[in-house]
C-alpha cells in the first residue's frame, strides 16, 4: 500500500503559519494605522462582509472579470485557431496580435474610458483587449502542433466535422486552453481592479481607491484578502478541476 | 471481377534543392502506374523505403487528394467500409481502448456491439476501458486491428502494420489478420518490407523499386493464405522467389 506522507502538508502549512507570525510580529512594532495586524484585518473582513458592502463590490468586481474573461477566451480561441489554420490571415494579423500584446494596459482603459465614457462598455472592451491576444498565441500555437497523423484516421474513417473537431482537435487543443484561462484568470481580475480604480464608481478597485484615500490600511487589506480568497477557490474548485477532467488520460 | 482499378497514377512532391534551400524541385514519385485487383485479392506491395508505396496507401485511402490520375473502387466504401492499419498504431490517446473503436464504427456495428465483441475476441475483454498509455506495443496493435474490422471492411490497407513487433507476437497478430481478412472477404492491399510476410498474405507480390515507383515483378501466389509465417509452404515459395529472380531482389 502506498504510504501517505503529510510532510508537503505540513511545509506548507509552516509556511503560512511563518507568514502570519512574521506579519503578527511587525505589526507591533511598526506604527499600527499604516501596518495593519492580522487580527484587525479579519475583524475588518467580519465587518464589510456582514456590514459593509464586501460581498456586493466582489459580484460585481466578479461580474465584470468573468464577462471579460468570456470574452478574451471565446474570441482569442477563435481567431488563434484561424491564424493557425489560414498562413495569410496569420501573415496580415501577426502584427496586430504583437501590438495588442505590447499596448500597456492602462493606455487602453484610459483610451476607452475617453471614447465611450467611464462606463462599462469601455472597461470590459479594455481589459478583452488586453487579454484576447496572448489567449490568440496560445491557441495559434496549439493549433500548429496539432498532430496530423490522428487527421489520417478522420479522413479514413469519414468522421464528420463535429467528431473531428471534438474527438481530435479539442483534446489536443485543451492544455494551450487551460494555460491561457489560467493564466487569464490570474491576468484579468488584477487588470479590473485597477480599471475599476481608474474609472468605476463600484466594485473592489473602487472601494480600494476610497480606502487609499482615507489611508485605511486595515479594509484595503481586508478586502484585497478576501477576494484573493475567492479567486484561490475559483482557481481550485473550478479551474483545477476542469484541467484534470480534460487531461486525466495521461495520469491513468 | 475488378475491385481497384489504378490508371495513369501519377504524384510529385516539392522536395527542397540540395544547394539551395529557397528553392525547391519536382519530385516525381509515382508515375503512370496502372493497377488492376480484383475482388478479395490480397496484394502486397514489397520494396525499399521512400517509393511511394506508403503514398499510394494514402491516396487509396482518400487522405492524399493531390494526384494525378483515375483511381475506381468498385465495391461499397462509404458507411466506413474503408479501413487501414497504419504502421504506428494511431489510437487517440485521450480514449480508451472501446471509445477508439466506437469513434470509427457505423450505426450497424454499434447496434450489434461490434466495438465491444471484436475486443473480445482480440483478447482484450479484460481492457476495453484502458488507456493506450497503459497498453502494451502489442495490445495498442490489437486495438488498432479491431478498429480496422469492426465495421467488416469491402477494402483493407496495411501499411507496414506489423513492423516493430516482437517475432512471436507479430507472427499471432498476422495470423489473426489473416483470419479475419478471409472470414470478411475483404479486397487488401498491403505494404511491407518483409517478403514472408507478404508471402504470407499475398494471392500477389508486387516487387518495385527506384523513384518514381517501377513494377519489377507482378507474381502471382498460389498457396493458401493461412499458413504461419515460419511453416514449409511459406519457406518454399520464399526459396522459390529468392532463387529465381535474385537480380529483382538485389535491385530492391
Amino acid at each position: 500500500m502506498k504510504k501517505i506522507s503529510y510532510l508537503p502538508s505540513l511545509i506548507r502549512f509552516s509556511s503560512f503559519l511563518s507568514i502570519f507570525i512574521i506579519w503578527t510580529i511587525l505589526s507591533i512594532f511598526v506604527d499600527h494605522r499604516l501596518f495593519a495586524s492580522p487580527i484587525d484585518v479579519v475583524k475588518d473582513i467580519n465587518y464589510h462582509l456582514f456590514e459593509g458592502e464586501l460581498i456586493s463590490d466582489t459580484i460585481i468586481t466578479l461580474t465584470r472579470a468573468g464577462t471579460s474573461f468570456f470574452i478574451a477566451m471565446f474570441l482569442g480561441s477563435i481567431i488563434g485557431y484561424l491564424l493557425a489554420r489560414y498562413k495569410n490571415l496569420d501573415y496580415f494579423f501577426d502584427s496586430w496580435v504583437i501590438i495588442g500584446l505590447n499596448i500597456p494596459a492602462i493606455v487602453l482603459v484610459i483610451l476607452f474610458y475617453i471614447w465611450l465614457g467611464l462606463t462599462e462598455l469601455a472597461l470590459v472592451s479594455a481589459v478583452v483587449l488586453n487579454k484576447m491576444p496572448i489567449v490568440i498565441v496560445n491557441i495559434r500555437e496549439g493549433t500548429r502542433s496539432l498532430d496530423k497523423s490522428y487527421f489520417h484516421i478522420s479522413s479514413v474513417y469519414q468522421l464528420t466535422k463535429l467528431q473531428t473537431f471534438t474527438k481530435i482537435i479539442l483534446p489536443q487543443l485543451y492544455p494551450y486552453i487551460m494555460t491561457s484561462a489560467r493564466t487569464g484568470l490570474s491576468l484579468i481580475w488584477k487588470i479590473v481592479l485597477v480599471f475599476e480604480l481608474l474609472g468605476r464608481s463600484s466594485g473592489i478597485g473602487f472601494q480600494i481607491q476610497v480606502f487609499f484615500q482615507f489611508f485605511d490600511i486595515s479594509s484595503l487589506l481586508a478586502y484585497s484578502f478576501f477576494f484573493i480568497f475567492i479567486i484561490l477557490i475559483i482557481e481550485n474548485y473550478i479551474m483545477i478541476p476542469i484541467e484534470n477532467r480534460a487531461t486525466h488520460w495521461r495520469k491513468q | 471481377m475488378i475491385d481497384i482499378s489504378i490508371k495513369n497514377l501519377n504524384k510529385s512532391f516539392l522536395q527542397p534543392d540540395s544547394e539551395n534551400k529557397h528553392k525547391y524541385n519536382i519530385l516525381q514519385i509515382i508515375k503512370d502506374l496502372n493497377l488492376n485487383i480484383k475482388q478479395n485479392e490480397v496484394v502486397s506491395f514489397v520494396g525499399p523505403s521512400g517509393i511511394g508505396k506508403s503514398t499510394l496507401l494514402n491516396i487509396l485511402s482518400g487522405y492524399d487528394k493531390q494526384y494525378k490520375g483515375d483511381i475506381s473502387i468498385n465495391r461499397e466504401i462509404n458507411n466506413k467500409k474503408l479501413s487501414f492499419i497504419f504502421q504506428a498504431h494511431n489510437l487517440l490517446p485521450w480514449l480508451t481502448s472501446i471509445e477508439n473503436v466506437k469513434l470509427i464504427s457505423n450505426e450497424e456495428s454499434l447496434k450489434n456491439d461490434s466495438p465491444s465483441k471484436i475486443l473480445n475476441e482480440l483478447g482484450l475483454g479484460d481492457f476495453l476501458n484502458s488507456y493506450p498509455n497503459n497498453l502494451s506495443g502489442g495490445m495498442k496493435r490489437r486495438v488498432s486491428i479491431a478498429r480496422a474490422f469492426v465495421n467488416e471492411p469491402n477494402i483493407l490497407l496495411m501499411d507496414e502494420p506489423f513492423v516493430s513487433l516482437e517475432k512471436p507476437l507479430a507472427n499471432e497478430l498476422r495470423e489473426k489478420t489473416i483470419e479475419l481478412i478471409n472470414k470478411n472477404n475483404v479486397t487488401a492491399i498491403l505494404v511491407t518490407h518483409d517478403l514472408r510476410e507478404a508471402i504470407m498474405f499475398s494471392d500477389r507480390i508486387i516487387f518495385c523499386n527506384e523513384k518514381p515507383m517501377k513494377i519489377l515483378l507482378d507474381k502471382e501466389i498460389n498457396i493458401k493464405k493461412s499458413f504461419s509465417y515460419d511453416s514449409d509452404e511459406v519457406d518454399e515459395v520464399y526459396k522459390n522467389i529468392t532463387m529465381n529472380y535474385p537480380n529483382i531482389l538485389k535491385a530492391m
